[in-house]
């Protein structure tokens, strides 16, 4: 019989890779900048979210991966 | 920011005071005792949680659960609302205004402040969380639709010997047609002052008068089926009624809503309570009328007439009282603070 999969490591595996694609957005926009960039650009928030969804992302991915 | 903005209370005093131009009556009585009870005992939506707990202490639990993420909500609605009144560089307006003029409208208040702080990457995130918000109210309702649908109208009045696979198909035709019907009724809402009115005046038609019947049916022995539907019937008529009143003439709104300086959420709250007591009257009158059921016929169905079964908690933080002092305690202090 096959294990489960808990629901965590699917909100994990989205997490991580909504998280790699904003914070590679984030990189991408350091040495391209917006013609019109958003208002408090300069925080660089993709960067910042981009990580912290990326690290919640990994987690839940490591600690929820199937048990055979 | 003038007061009304951060205040619950204190500019309800009067119609004219408040940008929802309501009196505290309204807020107390017509949303607090009707619409808001309403919404938590009727509103299947709500109610099948409850239904679907595995037993009576998390049964008791959703609802104060829920309760207690519910205080968040002005957080997470008025919050971007106050904080786009005073960021954004341009003033808000309302829906017809905006239509005639350009101007943003105050429903479009997400999306601007979304535009206006994210880039490419977290903005894509936004409004996928937008969408997911949706859908998620969205599938509970549908599924909603679908079952009471299958079960409780198809299944137990329309066609009660169908095969199992037959009542799926159904449920599933239920869910396309549910969204279908969805999807038309969105227009409907370009004629309302704003999404909340329209949620509101749908509220105060159908959730207040069944809200009235059910409280009824559940705590009084002596109503009776007659009473129930009739009840009903006049409540839900005369919200409609009231409602086509003042869309015909708006000068009726003194009435309704009980100040000219009222607005259409204000009619909205008063309308709910006004088709909440016609159908309470009506009710209770018809009751008296007819025959009434004997104890026996009304076990499990009324709580005077049925035995609660009894269930023990081995420590005090698993009654659900507690939890309900709690989040009441909470309600109080938010109120006091907002006051």
């Amino acid at each position: 019989m096959r294990g489960h999969s808990s629901i965590w490591l699917f909100s994990g595996i989205l997490l991580l890779a909504y998280g790699l694609i904003i914070l590679a957005t984030g990189l991408w926009e350091l040495a391209h900048p917006l013609v019109h960039p958003p208002v408090l650009n300069s925080l660089h928030a993709p960067i910042w979210w981009g990580a912290i969804m990326t690290v919640a992302g990994l987690f839940y991915t490591i600690r929820f991966r199937n048990h055979h | 920011m003038g007061d009304s903005y951060t205040h619950l209370w204190s500019t309800t005093a009067h119609f004219r005071d408040n940008p929802m131009g309501i009196h505290w009556t309204g807020l107390v009585f017509g949303l607090g005792l009707v619409i808001s009870f309403g919404y938590w005992t009727t509103d299947f939506l709500v109610v099948q949680r409850v239904l679907s707990a595995h037993n009576l202490r998390a049964a008791r639990m959703s609802p104060i659960i829920g309760a207690s993420f519910k205080m968040a909500v002005p957080f997470i609605v008025i919050l971007p609302g106050l904080l786009a009144l005073s960021v954004l560089p341009f003033h808000l307006v309302p829906q017809d205004i905006a239509i005639q003029t350009g101007q943003h409208s105050y429903n479009e208040v997400l999306p601007l402040m979304l535009v206006r702080y994210c880039g490419p990457g977290l903005l894509g995130l936004g409004v996928t969380a937008l969408i997911a918000g949706f859908m998620s109210g969205m599938a509970g309702n549908v599924s909603a639709f679908a079952t009471v649908w299958t079960y409780d109208i198809y299944g137990a009045f329309l066609n009660k010997k169908a095969s199992d696979s037959h009542y799926v198909a159904m449920g599933r035709w239920c869910t396309f047609i549910g969204v279908l019907i969805s999807v038309g009724t969105a227009y409907l809402v370009q004629h309302a002052a704003s999404i909340m009115d329209y949620v509101q005046a749908l509220f105060s038609f159908f959730i207040a008068p069944l809200f009235g019947t059910v409280i009824l049916g559940m705590l009084w022995k002596r109503a009776t089926k007659a009473g129930g539907f009739w009840g009903l019937l006049s409540g839900t008529c005369t919200a409609i009624g009231l409602w086509a009143w003042v869309h015909e003439n708006p000068s009726a709104l003194r009435y309704v809503a009980l100040s000219v300086d009222a607005k259409a959420m204000a009619e909205d709250m008063y309308r709910a309570l006004w088709s909440w007591i016609v159908c309470v009257i009506v009710t209770v009158v018809v009751s008296y009328m007819t025959q009434p059921r004997s104890d026996a016929e009304l076990e499990g169905l009324v709580y005077g007439a049925t035995k609660i079964p009894e269930e023990h908690d081995d420590y005090w933080y698993q009654k659900p009282i507690v939890w309900a002092g709690a989040v009441a305690v909470v309600f109080c202090i938010l109120n006091v603070i907002f006051w």
